[in-house]
């Protein structure tokens, strides 16, 4: 499994997520960052799909397959997962934490709480969330 | 035509690293099973203790969702793609 | 206000099947155990009326709702649980002589949603898209809408659950191993049985080992089972000196040994437990006792056992 201990995330990325955020506000967005190793080169907006979208996202699982399609090996290319809390802190919370299914990406979070709202990355691995830096180039 | 059974990397440890797997159609329980005859323990993974897909799995039949098809009993048939996708969710509140 | 005791609970539930709520055999595991420093014995919770572990916390919670007053003209238990605990709550409020109502997603089985009615509980069916979390939100939703109907008797967050561990389970261990218990092992479900049994033998010296599934994507049932909706209010990681994790392919493993070498038919969190105890007995020396929380029937019909 690739460890990544770091997110190389350009600033127009970390702009579109609070971008995103801002738009999709009082409910959670949620998407997909592309990229290689430990480098994002592409944001994928996903469409949340969850009943309860002010405090709970799901990505719709058909558009993920299309977007995974495109990749050869499994999830390899997925460099990242991002999320907004509208209302509570950028970061994991138990139910990130406990729903976390994809060990090997790295969990990007944004809060509106905040302003200017910053970005934020953990990695969710056994339970527990770890926060790594994210750097811009 | 053999099935195509494409596994997330959460699955990876399961199947010795293998995320692209082949194996004959039947029932997606059958496809499991099969999985799980040559890596013990995958089938726990996936579906709980009646049989059924655990809530956080997703599986695709080529572009359908096996839910919408049946479940795990849901056919897959012979060159067909199946692709395990676990729920990507979370929140805040 | 009286606190629950286990004294109490044994006034209250003399001369019903109740009585044979805890006070489960501790069995040595010869041969699973063979050639390990550590002494290796196993607690048999399927030795419990209603099969499991859970008749524990499931009898606590509703006595505990009675002592102090909360069960009164005639109100309407409920929960969210279609597993063990479901039953269990289902035979105590049969005894106790309460109207149950259980919320579980529409998928679970055939059996499940039978043994709780055949109880005399009543059944409510929610979403099966939306699992645990839709089945919890809707007890939390009758609760609040009408709370004079219902004590919500809520494990995850429950005192009581873990207090029926910490007076039974416990207090059992303590006394069957005669003092001699230097190491308990348990899995982290709703987390009232590490919790309790820690409270009562952490303090006489003995260490905690909380298990947990290696992954995201694991086969353990039960373990961990928690909603993705609550946290479980009881837990603590810190009640637990220490935390190991166990995978789907040896937990398996394990559940057969269990079945072929001691006789023991358990579902794979037994198998779980007993594989981390294990380790646990390679390295230490002592009395190892872990907890195996239920049968296997309800497995018999998953590859496990083909």
């Amino acid at each position: 499994m690739i460890e990544r201990t770091r997110i190389v995330l350009p600033r127009k990325l970390q702009d579109e997520i609070v971008a995103h955020a801002r738009e999709s506000a009082p409910r959670e967005c949620c998407g997909l960052l592309f990229g290689d190793g430990e480098v994002v080169d592409r944001l994928v907006r996903g469409r949340n799909v969850h009943p309860t979208p002010e405090t709970r996202y799901e990505i719709d699982p058909a558009q993920l397959r299309k977007a995974l399609l495109s990749g050869d090996d499994s999830d390899r290319y997925l460099v990242g997962i991002y999320h907004s809390h509208p209302a509570t802190k950028p970061e994991p919370s138990f139910t990130d934490v406990t729903s976390a299914r994809w060990p090997a990406q790295v969990y990007v979070l944004t809060s509106l709480q905040s302003d200017p709202p910053k970005v934020f990355a953990y990695r969710i691995t056994n339970g527990e969330a770890k926060k790594i830096p994210i750097v811009e180039s | 035509m053999p099935v195509t059974v494409r596994l997330p990397g959460a699955l990876r440890e399961a199947t010795g690293g293998e995320t692209k797997l082949t194996t004959s159609g039947g029932t997606l329980r059958d496809v499991i099973a099969e999985i799980d005859r040559r890596h013990p323990g995958f089938a726990a993974r996936v579906l709980d203790e009646a049989g059924a897909l655990r809530s956080y799995v997703n599986v695709y039949i080529g572009e359908d969702d096996a839910r919408t098809r049946g479940g795990s009993g849901a056919a897959v048939p012979d060159g067909s793609e199946v692709m395990v996708i676990p729920a990507m969710a979370g929140g805040g509140g | 206000m009286p606190r629950l005791t286990a004294d109490l609970v044994r006034e209250r539930v003399r001369g019903t099947i109740l009585e044979r709520v805890g006070d489960t055999p501790l069995i040595p595991l010869h041969r699973v155990g063979a050639g390990s420093r550590g002494d290796l014995w196993a607690k048999i919770e399927s030795a419990n009326p209603g099969g499991s572990v859970k008749d524990r916390p499931g009898l606590w919670m509703v006595l505990d709702a009675e002592v102090e007053g909360r069960l009164v003209r005639r109100r309407v238990v409920l929960d969210a649980t279609s597993g063990n605990t479901g039953v269990a709550l289902a035979m105590v409020c049969a005894v106790r002589g309460y109207a149950l109502e259980l919320c579980m997603p529409d998928k679970v089985s055939l059996e499940r949603k039978r043994i709780a009615r055949a109880f005399g509980a009543q059944v409510v069916l929610t979403d099966p898209l939306e699992g645990t979390d839709g089945a919890i939100r809707e007890a939390q939703r009758r609760a609040a809408a009408t709370p004079d109907r219902y004590v919500y008797v809520d494990q995850y967050s429950n005192p009581a659950n873990p207090l029926a561990h910490e007076l039974g389970t416990g207090a059992e261990i303590w006394k069957q191993t005669g003092g001699r218990v230097t190491h308990f092992v348990a899995g982290v479900g709703t987390s009232g049985t590490i919790v309790g049994v820690s409270r009562a033998l952490r303090p006489k010296g003995v260490r905690i080992v909380a298990v947990q599934p290696d992954g995201a994507m694991h086969g353990i049932e039960g373990w961990k089972h928690m909603p993705t909706a609550l946290r479980p209010a009881i837990w603590d990681e810190r009640v637990a000196d220490l935390h190991r994790v166990m995978g789907t392919e040896e937990a398996l493993a394990m559940t057969k040994r269990l079945a072929r070498e001691e006789g023991i038919f358990t579902g794979p969190s037994g198998g779980a437990a007993v594989a981390a105890a294990l380790a646990v007995a390679r390295e230490e020396a002592g009395r190892i006792v872990v907890l195996i929380a239920d049968g296997g029937e309800r497995y018999l019909s998953t590859p496990l056992w083909e």
